[in-house]
């Protein structure tokens, strides 16, 4: 079992990221089982993190300054960003709404921003401890990231079922778009940060 | 020793590697509902699902059949001042569109639509004919395309969304869940089971044990 103390790209083979057959494979030959092309790590998994990364911190910001939807009772409402429709629901005293949104709009995306930055720079920069705690954090981000999702799906319901002409209307915002971008940006990083890369960094500084 | 296209160190142990740190295992053969952990991270590497190919097989197309009947009927109906409105999974995605965010449109077509829609039927054409005994063509490429679709595929945070837009709306007026809801949560059910009970390491062994003209 001693020989098999070590990783498979120390050993130079390589796993398929979508069959995981393990084979003495060259860097960007096709797995023999299902044609995918291998790489003993992501390419270039660092500079495309960073890239989404900063793409999606810099679109949160006009999806937080642009209303996402209208609502209009009674020919009264006017147009509300993500946080002011937090607070409204935290008015009519719907706290756990209130929660639902918030941490899907605000916790999810921010969180997996500020985790992916974390995890970056503790690569770049070789840190040696707290492995175990950043797989887990990376692992958080992979089962909550697409969560925030659900803002979308509900402007999309909103607008489609409140159509009650001078009673009440919901009219979707410029924000959702850029909203939706910055959930497919983080979704995208997430998938092209490479976790052993926290392991690899680990090892080779020390 | 190379035998029917995976690399296996020893008799019976495969050779694994663990996708979150790389670590490499001699696999032995698991028993029955036996999980694998990769012994320097805790990751799991595989389990063993006893039947797996008929339970994924019968999960899978009643989740395909659940699908058609959320998309016949309304999610829900909204009642005000005399007026009546519905939604649908369609309908709620292409509304939209009247709004002009096409790129909203698309990602929610995508996400709550077409990709779980393209999942189940990728994965019935490869689980159907080789529960027959058999492997189809492209079988390769069908179930590549069940993996790299699947982590975009969102009913259950959609379902979220249902419930949320369901507590706001009953505030303002009369909101009544229509049968497409009791659908989409059976749906929900029946694609995270369908998910655990698939055993993709065998799944792949078996194409890769017919595909073994490779060297």
């Amino acid at each position: 079992m001693a020989i098999l103390d070590l990783t498979a790209k120390s050993s130079g083979l390589i796993r398929c990221p979508v069959c995981a057959l393990v084979t003495p494979s060259p860097e960007n030959h096709p797995c023999p089982r299902c044609a995918t092309p291998l790489h003993a790590r992501k390419p270039s998994s660092l500079q495309k993190t960073w890239a989404l990364t900063m793409a999606a911190a810099l679109l949160y910001i006009p999806a937080n300054i642009f209303p996402i939807m209208t609502v209009v009772q009674m020919g009264q409402g006017e147009p509300k960003t993500i946080l002011a429709g937090v607070a409204s629901l935290i008015e009519t005293g719907m706290w756990p709404l209130a929660m639902i949104v918030f941490i899907a709009s605000v916790v999810v995306p921010l969180g997996k921003i500020v985790i992916l930055i974390y995890l970056l720079v503790s690569v770049h920069v070789g840190l040696k401890t707290y492995i175990k705690e950043r797989i887990a954090l990376y692992r958080l981000m992979e089962v909550f990231g697409h969560w925030s999702m659900v803002d979308i799906f509900l402007v999309t319901l909103l607008t489609t079922l409140v159509k009650m002409g001078a009673l009440a209307t919901i009219e979707p915002n410029r924000g959702v778009s850029f909203f939706g971008a910055v959930v497919v940006l983080t979704i995208f990083a997430a998938r092209t940060f490479d976790p052993r890369l926290i392991w690899d960094s680990a090892h080779d500084h020390g | 020793m190379v035998s029917h296209g995976i690399w296996v160190v020893g008799p019976e142990r495969v050779l694994f590697a663990c996708h979150e740190c790389d670590w490499l295992h001699r696999m032995p053969p698991l028993p029955e509902g036996a999980v694998a952990r990769c012994r320097r991270c805790g990751a799991v590497l595989a389990s063993s699902r006893p039947d797996h190919l008929v339970r994924t097989l019968t999960l899978t197309f009643a989740t395909l059949v659940l699908f058609t009947i959320v998309n016949a009927f309304p999610l829900l109906e909204l009642k005000l001042g005399g007026r009546e409105t519905s939604v649908t999974l369609l309908s709620g995605a292409v509304e939209l569109g009247h709004h002009g965010m096409w790129d909203v449109v698309i990602l929610v077509l995508l996400t709550s639509l077409l990709f779980p829609i393209l999942h189940c039927v990728a994965l019935l054409y490869v689980l159907m004919p080789m529960v027959m005994g058999y492997k189809p063509p492209g079988a390769v490429w069908m179930f590549r395309v069940a993996h790299s679709i699947s982590p975009w595929g969102m009913i259950g945070v959609y379902m979220l969304g249902v419930l949320v837009a369901f507590v706001k709306l009953s505030d303002m007026a009369t909101v009544v869940p229509g049968v497409a809801v009791y659908a989409l949560a059976a749906l929900l059910f029946c694609s995270t089971a369908a998910g655990n009970a698939l055993d993709c390491c065998d799944i792949w062994r078996r194409i890769g044990e017919v595909d073994d003209g490779h060297p």
